[in-house]
């Protein structure tokens, strides 16, 4: 064995500088985007590091660690502008809010002077920006030591230091998938690690005595692997960051892991991973350093210079560059350097959002629907989640105007800790920005004898599918269960493809049969108290403007979805619920205001809830459309009525909704086609896809989402948003503080733009900050899901939630905030905030404004409004 | 009161079905002559049950040299191997929806059904030979579908050396009895008898050989493991490979049992390859935490099983578990994704209890139970000790299963469900045995010179050994890791470098960031589709 084989034996590390790497790492850390497991899926932005920028520098600043794209490739933006889904008005609408100061109507070449034809410095632009040449975009340039190592053209050590990292990453963070796992829940990695990898004859003998002999911290060990490189203190945050976003999958999970339940830790992974490519390259042979290959990410290529373009573009207009005076030469020139070509997809991709706002605001401005809350008292009111499919089933409800429907965030302002009557433990039903503030259970109504039979009849049901796990995992055991099972299970799959519905009804029928659950209800004693539940419901009623003018039936509509071996299920769940249902919710805050006490406590308040309105919880089941009235046996008598007639009105929608997603889903009825499916043939279809194990397309989520609307209903009632649009409902005339506009932008709208940025950047960057298709995930437990067999975790959604093959479904366009109230109250909210400021500098949301209906648009920049740019104002101009 | 609704921005345009239409209606004949031949096999199993043996030959001079026979373990086989292409066809069609592979899919899988079902009902060497290595060829179509994916064109390459490797044999070996010995009708156990003693001193190599193919496509060791590496395929693509193909090994011993059985020590070699390859895949399977990575090594443990259970004697036995293991496992594959709702589904309910020593005396007590019921049956129904040896894993699976019942229903009336239970299901595992051994009738015939029961219960106990080990016993904590880190060290084997992965096209989707290549017109048409 060599000396140099031997662990570096560096001087002792002081607490202090293991202090410092702590830091470092969790500072380097921040680049890594937050990865929960599947079953609590949220939306997050990947980039969520990087909101401090810009939106274009944010991205190119990733780039160095993902190779993240950003945006559409120009070929792709071309061919929208050729589809009519951007036009030349935005692309000038785009250019002048980028630099309102540059003269963009001036004429370089005048025209009837001279021979050729006359152009605007603007038409050059837009000749370059239609046929510049494209820019190649780089990827990613920071390498992990064993990339660096590689890239030397050493002996290739990374392919086996990221198999070697997985495998046991995978074997660490598995929460119940391997039946024989002595590493799970193992506190410190990397010394249970060090233990066992002695034994792994897959390493050279002398990189296992090498990794068994070295420190026994992990602080220590990253330290030893980096002065093995001689890499100095400075350059640390860089090199721990290349090594996170080496499998950004994996280390994103584990950062979760680190700082929500505690059991991983990402120094543990890093001085593993260290460790053993320190020992992978100490011990491989010597390098031939003239064999070293350029950084795989670095672009070689030069892009055309400023001057080049400019005439390529003239050229294209059949300007003869001659004619030119110098002074507007010089102008294209610099205009042109300043948009370089690396540049130019940010402007397509300005434009591609000018195009869809422009069309929105104009939508809104002429929508004249007057609120009629104050002349005839509605029939029911409908609090829906903001989630944009809510859009489409409140346009249908308001199909009837007795009914009047409202926009509040799904998790309705009870931050809760969900135990259901099942009796296992409980989940956050609350936004992923804050920890649940009580904990509710689930409770069967009845006797003791009652909740006792539903005990014994769900370990019943749950003890057979345990029994027959068992026989499973047992070694030995496995060989005749499945050669037993098989002939049972073998018929069943054919019936779940042949007809899924007829499937789900046979199961849910068994088990209705077999193990029904009596009525529940949620038990408030005990678990909210009366101060907090006058508050919660004072504040849920404030922020969404119902304070008065109370219907007899307030329906609150959580949603969920139900759909078969989909493991991103919970991704077509409820965001602001923790990516659970949200009826839990909607139960509670119903209970809370159906309760006597406090009403009363209310009315103290000035918001007086009639005696004669009752309050129901209802869930949505976005993938097939239907909604349940939750705990109808809580209804009085006397609301029966109100309550069927509200039940036919919900299913009216639902079935109208079902027929209008038809014709966006792929493989329904009318795919394609507007022409729409009848309401009962797509309720059929619809059912089926929910139910359906075979369906990679359940529904398509949230994707088109585009705009986040703050307003009263008014706003927007006339009109049909496409579910594409978040609508809260605001009165700025009941906030009388703003309290309720504080949290409407610093909470829900924040949620919004994660969720917008998921989508985003799953369509624009597929392999990076998308998961890959769907037909070959692999999951590895509910922590996460491999594509194929091996490798990094996924992040971000799957290829078929944003597009259809190679068609994009969702078009990438960054959020904008619609929002009615004075424009000073809007101000004071964003300099008191400052991540919700540095959103709106950077890009990451637009904000758009008025006091008033009549007013017209203004846009929130970090200098102060400024009248909303029309594209077609930019033409009349 | 109607509303005008005012125009907002309308939503981007969404491909219709007229997308890859011809691909759609490919996918739908396919699956009309599969649902068609799935008719077609019901109706033969019906014939059998009365006696019928259709075939269909293409000979020359006197000898039938290409030909199939439906006799009643084909027909049964036929009926799994059409049985599960449907419903993998079916699941397919909405499933692999715009993927652009999806024809390629499709004709690949027809390939494989219908040479499955040649090879199933193969009555002559030659046939079987064909049949073998097209559905080897559409093996390998099938796992690099994906092959853009640098992994798997990298996997790509063991898959075809593992696959390849038995075909390469079995065509040796089909050579060389056709040379020596002539064609002959190879569903008559008399007639491979015949030519095992024609072979002469070809017998051995040829019966190495066959022994190599079937060890092959039963993924076993220690041929290159090349099922595990097959995952990176689509889901519907998993579920006909451990369904339909990997039973091509057992079929084929049963079949050649005869002139393995005049071969010294090859029942021997099959039981020893067999074996240790079931005792290590279900510690690697024990230790996978990926879902698909784990069956497909619960596949490779199952494969063993099978040929030791056909080298211990008991080809109907083997032939259960072929047919009941495939169902099984392609409808786990096929809801595979379903393991997240399941965890979800787990945390919602109470925590289970652990098995406590008076627990473990009940469990004793009632264990008796089904114990009782197998002793019974093998008396009654005259089976022999391989079938008594084979019936303790039976009783294993049962005990498992009640103890995971134990678990929730830890009461009285729990337990007498659990005495019901395990009864119920010794008398359906009896029963299930005995259908199919009525069914099948003698095949098989020869008493193989094999090692009979014993490899069952050197099985047997080494899976014990095992889950002591497993289960932390005082005294194995040595043993135990290294155990672990070996199975763990199979998993997750490193892929290519970086480099050449960094090659493929960033993007999947044209739609996105598909940069035009270095020196390529810049003018040249977008790489995106546009739905007018």
């Amino acid at each position: 064995m060599s000396p140099t084989a031997l662990a570096p034996s560096g001087p002792p590390v002081s607490d202090a500088v293991r202090a410092r790497l702590r830091a470092d790492i969790s500072l380097a850390a921040r680049v890594l985007p937050v990865s929960r497991p599947l079953a609590d899926l949220v939306a997050v932005n990947p980039l969520g590091g990087f909101e401090d920028r810009d939106v274009p520098t944010a991205v190119e600043a990733a780039r160095a660690w993902y190779g993240v794209v950003g945006h559409l490739g120009e070929p792709a933006y071309r061919a929208v502008y050729a589809s009519g889904r951007i036009d030349d008005t935005d692309l000038a609408a785009a250019l002048r809010r980028w630099a309102p100061e540059i003269p963009w109507g001036t004429w370089l070449v005048a025209p009837g002077a001279g021979s050729g034809r006359g152009s605007t410095l603007e038409a050059v632009i837009l000749a370059d920006l239609h046929h510049g040449e494209v820019a190649e975009i780089g990827g990613r340039t920071e390498m992990s030591l064993a990339e660096a190592h590689d890239a030397r053209g050493g002996a290739e050590v990374a392919a086996t230091v990221d198999a070697h990292v997985v495998r046991w990453c995978a074997a660490h963070l598995d929460r119940g998938q391997a039946s024989w796992s002595p590493m799970r829940g193992e506190a410190g990695l990397y010394r249970a690690w060090q233990q066992l990898v002695r034994h792994d004859r897959t390493l050279a003998r002398a990189v296992r005595r090498r990794l068994a002999t070295g420190p026994q911290r992990p602080e220590d060990a990253v330290l030893a692997a980096f002065d093995a490189f001689g890499s100095g203190s400075d350059d640390q945050l860089s090199l721990l960051r290349a090594e996170l976003t080496a499998l950004p999958g994996w280390a994103a999970h584990l950062r979760w892991r680190s700082d929500v339940t505690g059991d991983a830790a990402l120094v543990d992974y890093l001085a593993l991973r260290l460790s053993l490519t320190a020992a992978l390259i100490a011990t491989s042979s010597p390098q031939d350093s003239a064999a070293s290959v350029p950084n795989p990410g670095r672009i070689d290529r030069t892009a055309p210079d400023p001057a080049t373009r400019a005439r390529i573009a003239l050229h294209r207009l059949g300007v003869d560059p001659g004619a030119l005076d110098p002074d507007g030469w010089d102008l294209l020139v610099e205009v042109l350097g300043h948009i370089a070509p690396s540049r130019r997809p940010w402007v397509w991709q300005a434009a591609y959002e000018a195009h869809y706002r422009g069309g929105l605001l104009r939508s809104l401005s002429r929508s004249t629907a007057v609120s009629h809350a104050s002349d005839t008292r509605p029939r029911a009111q409908v609090v829906c989640c903001i989630d944009v499919r809510s859009e489409g089933l409140r346009r249908h409800l308001e199909g009837d105007p007795e009914i009047d429907t409202l926009g509040f965030a799904g998790f309705f302002a009870v931050a809760i800790g969900w135990r259901a009557v099942s009796g296992g433990q409980s989940l956050a039903n609350c936004p992923a920005l804050i920890d649940p503030r009580h904990e509710v259970s689930e409770v069967v109504m009845g006797s003791q004898r009652v909740a006792e039979g539903n005990r014994r009849r769900t370990a019943a049901w749950a003890g057979t599918r345990d029994g027959v796990h068992e026989a499973e995992t047992t070694p030995g055991s496995a060989f005749a269960l499945a050669e037993a099972a098989g002939w049972i299970t073998g018929p069943v799959a054919g019936l779940r493809t042949a007809s899924p519905t007829g499937w789900e009804a046979l199961r849910r029928g068994t088990r209705r049969r077999v193990a029904a659950t009596p009525p529940t209800t949620v038990d408030l004693t005990g678990c909210i108290p009366p101060a907090d539940r006058v508050l919660t419901a004072r504040a849920a009623l404030t922020m969404m403007g119902l304070t008065s003018g109370f219907a007899r039936l307030v329906v609150l509509c959580g949603h969920s979805s139900d759909t078969a071996a989909n493991p991103y299920e919970a991704s077509l769940r409820c965001g602001a619920c923790g990516g659970h249902g949200g009826g839990p919710n909607a139960r509670v805050l119903a209970a809370i205001l159906n309760d006597g006490d406090t009403r009363e406590s209310l009315r103290s308040h000035g918001i007086d809830l009639p005696d004669d309105t009752v309050v129901v919880a209802a869930e949505h089941d976005t993938t097939s459309d239907v909604v349940t009235v939750l705990d109808p046996h809580l209804v009085p008598s006397t609301h029966h009525d109100d309550l069927d007639r509200v039940r036919y009105d919900l299913d009216r929608a639902g079935a109208a909704l079902a027929a209008e997603r038809c014709s966006r889903l792929p493989g329904a009825p009318a795919a394609g086609d507007d022409a729409a499916t009848p309401p009962r043939s797509a309720v059929r279809h619809v059912a089926r896809r929910g139910a359906d194990w075979s369906e990679t397309f359940p529904e398509w989520g949230l994707a088109g989402n585009a705009a986040f609307v703050i307003g009263p209903r008014s706003l927007t009632r006339d009109l049909d948003l496409q579910r594409r649009v978040f609508l809260h409902s605001y009165d700025w005339t009941v906030d009388t503080d703003g309290t309720a506009l504080e949290t409407i932008l610093t909470a829900p709208l924040v949620v919004a733009q994660w969720i917008n940025c998921q989508y985003w950047l799953s369509s624009t960057d597929p392999d990076v900050f998308g998961a890959g298709t769907k037909t070959v995930h692999n999951p590895v437990g509910d922590v996460g899901v491999l594509s194929g067999r091996s490798g990094d975790l996924c992040l971000g959604l799957p290829r078929q939630s944003v597009a259809v093959g190679p068609v994009l479904v969702h078009e990438p366009l960054r959020l904008m905030a619609v929002v009615q109230a004075p424009l000073d109250r809007i101000s004071a909210i964003v300099d008191r905030h400052p991540r919700l400021r540095d959103l709106l500098a950077g890009g990451w949301v637009t904000m758009v404004a008025r006091g008033r209906p009549g007013e017209g648009w203004t846009e929130w920049t970090s200098t102060g409004w400024r009248d909303w740019l029309a594209p077609s104002m930019v033409v009349e101009a | 009161m109607s509303r005008t609704r005012l125009p907002a921005p309308p939503p981007p345009p969404v491909p219709g079905p007229d997308l890859a239409d011809r691909t759609e209606r490919f996918a739908r004949l396919a699956l009309r002559v599969t649902l068609a031949a799935l008719v077609g096999a019901v109706a033969l199993l019906g014939a059998s049950l009365g006696g019928a043996r259709p075939t269909l030959a293409v000979g020359f001079e006197d000898a039938m040299w290409l030909g199939v026979a439906a006799d009643r373990l084909a027909v049964l086989l036929l009926v799994l191997v059409v049985g599960v292409s449907a419903t993998v066809q079916g699941y397919a069609l909405r499933y692999l929806r715009a993927e652009p592979w999806r024809a390629r899919f499709v004709g690949l899988t027809l390939a494989l059904t219908a040479s499955s079902m040649a090879l199933v009902a193969a009555a002559t060497p030659a046939t079987l030979a064909l049949a073998w290595v097209v559905s080897g060829a559409a093996v390998v179509g099938l796992a690099g579908l994906r092959r853009d994916d640098p992994t798997v064109a990298y996997d790509l390459r063991t898959v075809r050396w593992g696959v390849g490797i038995g075909d390469l044999s079995l065509v040796l070996a089909v050579a060389a009895v056709l040379g020596v010995a002539g064609s002959f009708d190879l569903r008559d156990p008399g007639a491979v008898a015949t030519a095992a003693a024609a072979l002469g001193g070809w017998t051995i190599p040829v019966a190495f050989l066959l022994i190599v193919a079937a060890l092959s496509r039963c993924a076993q060791l220690p041929l290159p493991g090349w099922l595990p590496l097959t995952i990176g395929a689509p889901t519907p693509v998993s579920a006909l490979f451990h369904a339909g193909v990997v039973n091509g090994g057992g079929l084929l011993l049963i079949v050649v049992a005869p002139l393995l059985s005049a071969a010294a020590g090859a029942w021997a070699l099959v039981a020893l390859a067999a074996g240790t390859t079931a005792v290590w895949s279900v510690l690697t399977m024990s230790v996978s935490a990926d879902v698909k990575g784990e069956l497909a090594r619960s596949t490779s443990a199952q494969m063993g099983f099978m040929l030791i259970t056909v080298a211990a004697g008991l080809p109907a036995a083997a032939v259960v578990h072929l047919v009941g293991h495939g169902l099984y496992k392609s409808a786990r594959f096929l809801g595979s994704g379903g393991v997240v709702h399941e965890a979800a589904h787990q945390r919602a309910l109470p925590r289970r209890t652990a098995l406590r020593s008076w627990t473990l005396a009940a469990l004793a007590l009632v264990a008796f139970a089904p114990a009782a019921v197998l002793v019974a049956a093998v008396s009654t129904l005259g089976w022999g000790a391989p079938e008594a040896a084979l019936l303790v894993f039976a009783w294993a699976a049962i005990v498992a299963g009640t103890a995971g019942w134990a678990r929730r229903r830890d009461d009285a009336a729990g337990w007498a469900w659990a005495l019901a239970g395990s009864t119920a299901a010794a008398l359906a595992y009896v029963g299930l045995v005995h259908t199919v051994k009525a069914f099948l009738g003698p095949i098989g015939t020869t008493t193989p010179t094999g090692p009979g029961p014993w490899a069952l219960v050197a099985l047997a106990v080494a899976l014990v050994a095992v889950a002591v080990v497993r289960h932390g016993a005082p005294g194995t904590a040595g043993v135990s890791a290294r155990l672990y880190v070996w199975a763990l060290a199979s998993t997750h084997r490193p892929g290519p470098s970086r480099a050449s992965a960094r090659t493929r096209p960033r993007g999947v989707m044209a739609v996105t960031s598909r940069a035009p290549r270095a020196g390529a017109a810049s003018l040249a048409p977008a790489p995106f589709e546009v739905v007018a």
